[in-house]
């Protein structure tokens, strides 16, 4: 390659890094595994997930302190510079009542409309004289526009519960004191600075109430408070994994060459690894997800074993480095196979890893085939000489090994494949991949009991609809069918709050005739009251408080309205029929589904890849490797998922994601053995590649978030598996060859 | 769970009204506040209403019956109208069922802690203090209550006499209480 074009792909590589670093700033990045699940519409699911109510909302459960206490903490955690919208039930309640009030008269119960449709003018006018005969207080209807105070019977119907309410939330117990704080998140509850923002206010806000009241605690409940954990925990892993991987990957290469400059080369080769793909990863996505970046610290692992292999042949010279390079080329490809396979699944965090790694791979290949040229023939990128006596040693072991052992070694693997894929068992409950911190889930499980929720289903219906009168009288009806429902507890939807134009038009229609009739006239005649006037506007929107316009939202497609309903738990959802606007919003369920589909898609992808690799094999290095080698690639594959789920109980997609990955290192594997390659030289550098994969894969391991930990326990095994049995394609080649 | 305010209200009536037969007392200190005592029995009550809007005064007549866990607040004229109160809520009868409202278990309970001398909930929701002779004077001190009412007046000698009812909108409700004799 000409000077030229080695200076023109370093010009673009530092372009695409001054490009990354500019678009840093705008990269939205996120933590929560649930926002990045597979659906067959993603982005229109991830907008909902977004928009639901539940994940919009915070909920705080002030105890053991007194109103004082609850004070400090309220005025300090208000104060502070977050996007939120505190809920002041006081004000909302006023301005709902105001609202009320100035349009009574054409607000009704569904069960006083159905009366008063069906000319019930009697029974509305003696329910409005047992009003007018009780000591209770009219609260919204005005007589002269209500004489009946229908208006009352409405507000019992669908106002929010306003019991023992102050400016700052609610008083939920009164010995001892707790209270209730909520607020509205007005940014993004799964971006990960917002979220760690808010939750450094309400530690700042807790730690000034304690220095005060020690006793007095906070618990918090919102996805917003998960998303801030695992994004610490992310980051911590990152840069604990990456750091550990690093040092590792260094220390084992001081260990068997005991240069620096290997070290150095090797470490320039995973900084252009490390540094393009994180790179194009910013330049790609939008929004990053940090988790993909902790999956993708495994670049250290294969992006180091490049550099092994270019060294190796570096130090035996400029011919030894030519006779690797097309061996690597055909390892990058097959590895890169792999890659390709996840980016073409509908699972943006996989996409993620993929670019990442897929980008990092073809960087440290080109960093190894332009860099490595300089340091042909140098002794320094020779491993130490007892490297080399075990390798030496080891690969006698293999030699010994007789061609029709190695035959009988891969009938052995595939009996046994075939043997322990009957034992493999899958579960694809997305609640699996995550796990919060046992803190944080008791925070919760507090605030469900505080709201005395816990014995309570709760389910969410997404309606979408072209115009908010449409909506409100989908939900006006919807309504008079949950009533009919005796499982159902509760719901809470706008056209509780606010009636359709039409319901309202129909209502003072319906009241005019009453106006007309006998029974009204008297009725109006003993009240001294002259028949009320006709209106001509109605109850809108924008007469409602903030809190409760939040119910509904609109975009380009038309209006969005999210209906909370609970349920005694074991309700059948299915009783209730839906028209085809409204659907059950049901993420976690729909995950699992979508989860199901992926394991699908990514059965057919590795029977893909094997064929391919059949395919390459046969073309590369005859059908007796090929076939042998598919067996070997199955045995590591179903032999790494059977010791994982052995280990921590039924396998996920996340296994089968990692055995994509073991495929591509046991295929690259298999080509160096089965190349005429120095067998003592691929035994150096197959076994020191395998090390830092496990090095770096097993590090996951660690991981709190068990999807991330299962992936790295399966590579782990996988690599293990893949290393130690490879070398059997030596004896086969061997036989191959004759 | 859901709360209708207009409960809260009715509450108050019957918080004041058990002082009819429980022989309360007024005394001028705040941190000395009369006691009531449920005993069973019947009291005869007038209600005068003046609602905001409507020229003349809306009279009533019926009776309250206390017992231990159960309190009956019945209108006889102009219309029948009988309201139950239980730990387990508040019901309203509505032609021959009785209907449970929704949300209304607070309200119970908030009503069996006052029958049981549970003062704490009084100082919680009301300012408390003397003004004429034989007269109380409840100021609510928190909302929802602060929504509905002004003020509450309650008088009484030996038992509780009358209260006064003045609402936010303009509306007052006035209510005599006799002890019926057996």
């Amino acid at each position: 390659m000409s000077r030229f074009a080695v200076r023109a792909i370093v010009a673009v590589w530092i372009l695409m890094l001054a490009a990354a670093a500019w678009q840093l700033p705008q990269t939205q990045w996120q933590s929560s595994i649930l926002t990045f699940l597979p659906s067959s519409d993603d982005a229109q699911d991830s907008q909902l997930l977004h928009r639901n109510p539940a994940n919009q909302h915070i909920r705080l459960v002030l105890t053991g302190g007194d109103a004082q206490a609850y004070q400090i903490f309220a005025h300090s955690v208000q104060a502070q510079p977050i996007e939120l919208q505190w809920l002041n039930p006081v004000s909302e309640m006023h301005i709902l009542r105001d609202n009320y009030r100035a349009f009574s008269g054409v607000l009704t119960s569904d069960q006083d409309y159905q009366r008063l449709v069906n000319n019930d003018y009697q029974g509305l006018i003696d329910q409005a004289w047992q009003q007018l005969s009780s000591p209770m207080p009219t609260t919204v209807s005005h007589l002269r526009t209500d004489p009946l105070m229908l208006a009352e019977a409405f507000v019992q119907q669908g106002e929010p519960a306003w019991q023992d309410i102050h400016s700052f939330g609610f008083t939920i117990q009164s010995e001892p004191l707790v209270w209730l704080m909520i607020a509205t998140l007005q940014g993004d509850g799964f971006d990960r600075s917002y979220a760690a923002t808010l939750v450094e206010a309400v530690a700042t806000a807790t730690q000034q109430m304690q220095m005060h009241y020690p006793d007095a605690r906070v618990a918090t409940s919102g996805v917003v408070f998960h998303t801030a954990e695992a994004a610490a925990q992310a980051e911590w892993e990152i840069n604990t994994f990456g750091v550990l991987s690093f040092i590792g990957v260094v220390g084992l290469l001081w260990l068997c060459f005991g240069h620096l400059k290997s070290l150095a080369l090797a470490s320039a080769v995973l900084i252009v690894a490390l540094s393009s793909g994180f790179a194009v990863v910013v330049l790609v996505f939008d929004t990053v997800h940090l988790i993909a970046l902790v999956f993708a610290t495994t670049l250290v692992g294969i992006a180091v074993d490049y550099a092994i292999h270019g060294m190796l042949a570096a130090g035996q010279g400029t011919n030894a480095f030519q006779r690797m390079l097309p061996h690597l080329r055909l390892g990058v490809l097959t590895t890169l196979m792999g890659y390709i396979a996840l980016w073409l699944l509908p699972f943006a965090l996989l996409q993620q890893v993929a670019v990442f790694i897929g980008s990092g791979i073809v960087f440290a290949y080109i960093a190894v085939h332009l860099g490595f040229r300089r340091f042909m023939g140098q002794s320094s990128l020779q491993v130490r000489d007892w490297v080399r006596t075990a390798a030496q040693a080891y690969h006698r072991r293999w030699s010994r090994v007789t061609s029709q052992s190695a035959r009988v070694l891969i009938v052995v693997f595939g009996v046994g494949a075939v043997g322990l894929v009957g034992y493999l068992e899958f579960d694809d409950n997305v609640v699996r991949l995550t796990q919060s911190s046992q803190s944080l889930l008791a925070d919760e499980r507090e605030v469900q009991e505080r709201l005395q929720a816990r014995d309570t289903a709760s389910y969410w219906l997404v309606q979408q609809t072209l115009s908010l009168q449409e909506m409100l009288q989908q939900q006006e009806q919807l309504r008079q069918r949950l009533s009919a429902i005796d499982a159902i507890q509760q719901w809470q939807m706008l056209a509780d709050q606010l009636p359709s134009a039409i319901r309202q038009q129909a209502t003072q229609e319906a009241l005019m005739s009453l106006w007309d009739s006998t029974a009204g006239r008297e009725y109006l005649a003993e009240l001294g009251l002259p028949a009320p006037r006709q209106r001509d506007h109605w109850l809108e929107l924008a007469d409602l408080p903030a809190g409760i316009q939040q119910l509904v939202q609109q975009d380009e497609r038309g209006w969005i309205s999210f209906i909370q309903i609970q349920s005694q738990p074991g309700w059948d959802i299915e009783e209730l029929a839906l028209p085809a606007n409204m659907q059950w919003f049901l993420p976690l369920d729909d995950a699992g589904e979508a989860l199901g589909e992926l394991r699908q898609q990514l059965y057919q992808w590795l029977a893909v890849a094997l064929v391919v690799a059949l395919l390459m094999l046969a073309w590369h290095r005859g059908w007796l490797i090929a076939v042998s080698g598919i067996v070997y690639l199955i045995f590591v594959l179903v032999s790494a998922l059977s010791v994982s789920q052995w280990l921590t109980g039924p396998l996920h997609v996340f296994h089968l994601v990692a055995v994509i990955l073991v495929l591509s290192l046991a295929i690259d594997y298999l080509v160096f053995f089965s190349s005429p390659l120095k067998a003592s030289s691929m035994h150096i550098a197959i076994k020191l590649s395998a090390l830092t994969s496990i090095l770096a894969f097993g590090m996951l391991y660690f991981s709190s978030t068990p999807a991330i930990s299962s992936f790295g326990l399966t590579i782990l095994i996988g690599v293990s598996v893949a290393a130690f049995l490879a070398p059997v394609f030596t004896r086969i080649r061997s036989e191959a060859n004759v | 769970m859901k709360f209708n305010p207009r409960l809260v209200s009715l509450v108050i009536g019957w918080l004041l009204i058990v002082g009819a037969t429980t022989g309360m007392t007024v005394d001028r200190s705040e941190q000395d506040l009369p006691t009531y005592r449920l005993e069973a029995g019947r009291v005869v009550f007038v209600q005068t209403k003046h609602l905001q809007g409507i020229p003349r005064p809306l009279v009533s007549r019926g009776y309250v019956e206390l017992s231990a866990e159960r309190v009956e607040w019945v209108t006889e004229t102009p219309v029948f109208n009988r309201i139950i109160v239980t730990p387990q809520g508040v019901h309203e009868q509505k032609s021959d069922v009785e209907q449970r409202i929704s949300g209304s278990e607070s309200v119970g309970q908030l009503m069996l802690a006052l029958l049981n001398h549970d003062y704490e909930y009084l100082q919680h929701y009301f300012r408390v203090q003397p003004t004429q002779q034989d007269c109380l004077l409840l100021t609510p001190s928190r909302e929802p209550l602060t929504s509905f009412y002004q003020t509450i007046t309650a008088c009484g000698n030996e038992h509780l006499e009358s209260v006064e009812l003045q609402e936010t909108q303009g509306s007052r409700t006035s209510i005599q209480f006799h002890v019926e004799q057996d």
